[in-house]
């Protein structure tokens, strides 16, 4: 096999399925040369499978089940406590999830991995008396080893006072038209301030939002590099993170 | 692919052509089975390989040269038919058995075949035995496949180097 020349190979090559493309990239770094020289391999064709998931309770205790399938099971890991560090001992809130990666307090764990990799410390939001809420992208079939965290900060359920030393009033637009916020990224390593150039309209004023202001509720999905997030007021506001909008 | 001469000529006698393996060793066969092979097609029409002549093959040896004269003699009358657009479903269902038989053999001889049929560029049996090495990796794990193509066992800078490979997909075949 390895005296083949290389054209004969990629035609090989060319009668497999994306997932044993996936595998052949890994046997030899000659395979991996052809394969990603050649574009062989349409990660985003991948089969993305369900695997297990998780079940959180919504009260305090806040409990979590895992389920999956026995066949999967024995792989991926739903008792956190089995590969995360003593250190996070009694911390394995579950903040967010993307994919099959979980966000934790200043943690990021993969269960099918047995992975976990402790995060900088997480910053507070851009406003003082917000609240910080934290949500993962990642999308494996993009970039299996990147990921991004962003803080999306809450209105706190109480006014704000004329006299407080902050940028927003009860009447000012939520989100701002420029919205900026705290992004991390595995790449860089660091949390960095960002800024988001707001499309549409806003969804309503700093006082429309108080009385929904519990952090719990909070949800986003990740889809085609963009961020959706259910934000208070009951909207949706989508963030494109690579072109900050 | 239609043949220059498909046997049923004047004379009542098919065209003959001869082949020399890189050992010397002397295949004669119908002109149509060698025309399968683009390669040889061209020589093959200029008249070539007739009478004491031969057409010499220095990059494939006997053993190999004897198994693809194989694949092109069956595989002849149905290319003469121009890919056998009215070949019976037994025609073609014993054309696949006859494949799947063919191949089934062992791997040095199998990237000989390769080899041979990429030299003489003879469509079909490239197809073919790029789709059995294909299913010899089919819904394997990086592991199984080199063990299955008979890869020594990795170095440990090999191993080290597919398992970060295997943490970028690794979940799509796990």
């Amino acid at each position: 096999m390895d005296l083949l020349p290389d054209d004969m190979v990629a035609s090989i090559f060319g009668r497999l399925p994306p997932c044993s493309l996936a595998a052949s990239r890994c046997v030899r770094r000659k395979w991996c040369a052809i394969i990603d020289t050649r574009r062989l391999l349409r990660a985003d064709l991948l089969p993305l499978r369900l695997d297990g998931f998780f079940f959180l309770e919504e009260d305090l205790r806040g409990g979590k089940y895992f389920f999956s399938r026995p066949s999967t099971g024995r792989r991926i890991s739903g008792r956190l406590t089995d590969f995360l560090p003593d250190e996070c001992y009694g911390d394995t809130m579950i903040l967010d999830h993307c994919n099959g990666l979980l966000l934790l307090w200043e943690r990021v764990a993969n269960p099918a991995t047995r992975q976990s990799v402790h995060l900088p410390p997480f910053p507070d939001p851009c406003t003082e008396g917000f609240y910080p809420v934290f949500f993962l992208a990642y999308d494996p079939i993009v970039s299996p080893q990147h990921y991004e965290i962003v803080l999306i900060p809450l209105v706190p359920s109480t006014r704000i006072e004329e006299s407080s030393n902050i940028k927003f009033r009860e009447d000012s637009e939520w989100p701002p038209s420029i919205f900026t916020t705290h992004v991390f990224s595995s790449t860089k390593w660091r949390w960095e301030e960002r800024s988001f150039v707001r499309e549409g309209e806003a969804a309503g004023t700093i006082a429309d939002m108080h009385s929904d202001w519990q952090a719990r509720r909070r949800h986003a999905v990740y889809v085609r590099g963009a961020l959706y997030v259910h934000c208070q007021n009951d909207s949706v506001m989508r963030i494109t993170l690579c072109d900050d909008k | 692919m239609a043949a220059p001469e498909s046997g049923d000529g004047n004379n009542g006698a098919a065209r003959m052509v001869t082949l020399i393996s890189s050992d010397n060793t002397r295949f004669e066969v119908e002109a149509a089975a060698a025309s399968l092979s683009q390669t040889l097609q061209l020589t093959i029409l200029d008249g070539g390989g007739g009478g004491g002549d031969g057409i010499p093959l220095p990059n494939v040896d006997s053993a190999t040269l004897s198994k693809v004269l194989e694949y092109c003699i069956k595989h002849a009358p149905a290319a003469a038919n121009g890919g056998a657009p009215n070949a019976t479903a037994v025609d073609r269902a014993e054309l696949e058995r006859f494949d799947n038989e063919f191949v089934n053999i062992d791997q040095s001889v199998l990237y000989s075949l390769i080899m041979a049929a990429h030299n003489l560029e003879i469509e079909g049996l490239q197809s073919l035995v790029a789709k059995k090495v294909a299913d010899m990796i089919k819904g394997k794990s990086p592991m199984e496949i080199r063990r299955t193509l008979g890869f020594p066992d990795p170095t440990p800078e090999e191993q080290a180097e597919m398992n970060a490979h295997m943490l970028e997909y690794g979940w799509a075949y796990e």
